[in-house]
């Protein structure tokens, strides 16, 4: 997966910087060959050493390569415009990360959600707030200064939320009276927590200065699960989304986040 | 609601609704406590002082208990310990037809087991 991004990006990044390469200029030597004739002392290949000789001074000026390190804040787009749309969702997330080495940043994210959840026989309303805490690994070398971000990383979340069951329909293979209405429960659980380990893959670009889009894919383990009671369980975890049989879950986010650089770290140059 | 049980599927009209088992299952309501249904001996016999009509109310208490997401909830039902139920015989001068009803489980939390006797 990660070197499957990576390879992507890649090549995208390559294609675009095509046409950079295509304007280099080739040493001008072809009129001294066209003029060589064939045994002719060979006064001027010296002419062509010195010239090469220049170019190579030229180019071993490497300029100082910086890389910035900060902290980044922003907020998911996602789960703040899903409230306009989806009458069912009001939901707000904050995510930050912090850059630790060249590839590692700590990253968190802290948000808060409110869903109705309509199964077609269950409606219950889940309302809670989530942290999760990790770390994101930058699989995507940058060229120059570029900033951009392939990372996949790790996070562990925690959310406490209660629930709320609506109404709620009575299972009936033989229904004599028909179906039967919907049964108004208004029975609430409070005080659940749930914890999870994430997965996640995720991708910023840097547009302009030092404000980055990205979007990142989830993969949620459930790891402990306070039910409701023995007559109800979690349908709806905040931050962990849907639950599934298998305490499996998905996640997305599509973040805009701003770069706040606090100092450089000059950049060594591999040794080849 | 006056349409009967349907026992016998395959017939067409009245006869759809008799039994001769000496077992039937009948549903109980979920989203009400008491259920009432009539019991109709010798139904469609050619001599009408032979049908005999007994009406029986059950009552119960429901418990809705969480399945699933995808089915909801279902109801288990307790019978009423004190009054299970209320037999009169239709008309009221009539004598009722059944002679005992003895409530063997009055937790009724499957359909596979007896919960009532009748005895006639």
């Amino acid at each position: 997966m990660k070197h499957t991004l990576k390879y992507f990006f890649s090549i995208g990044f390559l294609m675009s910087l095509l046409f950079v390469q295509a304007q280099d200029t080739i040493p001008n030597n072809t009129s001294l060959e066209r003029t060589k004739i064939v045994g002719e002392i060979p006064e001027v290949p010296k002419q062509v050493k010195t010239k090469t000789a220049a170019v190579t001074k030229t180019d071993t000026i490497v300029p100082v390569k910086k890389d910035r390190y900060g902290v980044r804040v922003g907020v998911d787009l996602y789960k703040l415009t899903r409230g306009l749309y989806d009458e069912n969702y009001k939901g707000i997330e904050l995510v930050g990360d912090y850059r630790l080495t060249k590839n590692y940043y700590a990253a968190a994210e802290i948000g808060s959600e409110n869903k109705t959840t309509e199964d077609d026989r269950l409606n219950s309303t889940t309302k809670g707030t989530y942290l999760k805490v990790g770390f994101d690994y930058n699989a995507y070398e940058n060229w120059l200064d570029m900033e951009n971000i392939i990372s996949i990383g790790l996070r562990g979340g925690f959310s406490t939320f209660s629930q709320e069951l609506n109404s709620f329909k009575t299972y009936n293979p033989y229904p004599y009276w028909g179906e039967m209405p919907w049964k108004t429960s208004g029975e609430k659980f409070n005080g659940l927590t749930a914890s999870w380990i994430e997965v996640v893959a995720g991708v910023k670009v840097k547009v302009i200065n030092n404000i980055f889009v990205g979007f990142s894919l989830r993969m949620n383990m459930l790891i402990t699960d306070k039910k409701p009671s023995d007559n109800f369980e979690n349908l709806y975890i905040p931050g962990f989304n849907r639950t599934y049989a298998g305490n499996f879950g998905v996640g997305f986010n599509y973040t805009v986040t701003y770069f706040v650089p606090l100092y450089k770290k000059i950049v060594k140059p591999k040794k080849e | 609601m006056t349409e009967g049980i349907v026992f016998n599927s395959s017939a067409t009209g009245e006869s759809q609704y008799l039994t001769n088992d000496n077992t039937i299952s009948i549903p109980l309501k979920t989203d009400t406590d008491t259920t009432k249904y009539r019991f109709i001996l010798n139904s469609g016999n050619s001599n009408p002082t032979l049908i005999d009509i007994d009406e029986v109310t059950f009552n119960y208490a429901t418990k809705d208990i969480f399945v699933s997401r995808a089915c909801g909830f279902k109801t288990l039902f307790t019978l009423d310990p004190l009054n299970p139920y209320t037999q009169t015989a239709i008309p009221a001068t009539k004598l009722k037809w059944m002679q005992y009803i003895s409530v063997e489980k009055s937790n009724i939390d499957n359909e596979n087991e007896t919960h009532i006797k009748v005895f006639f």
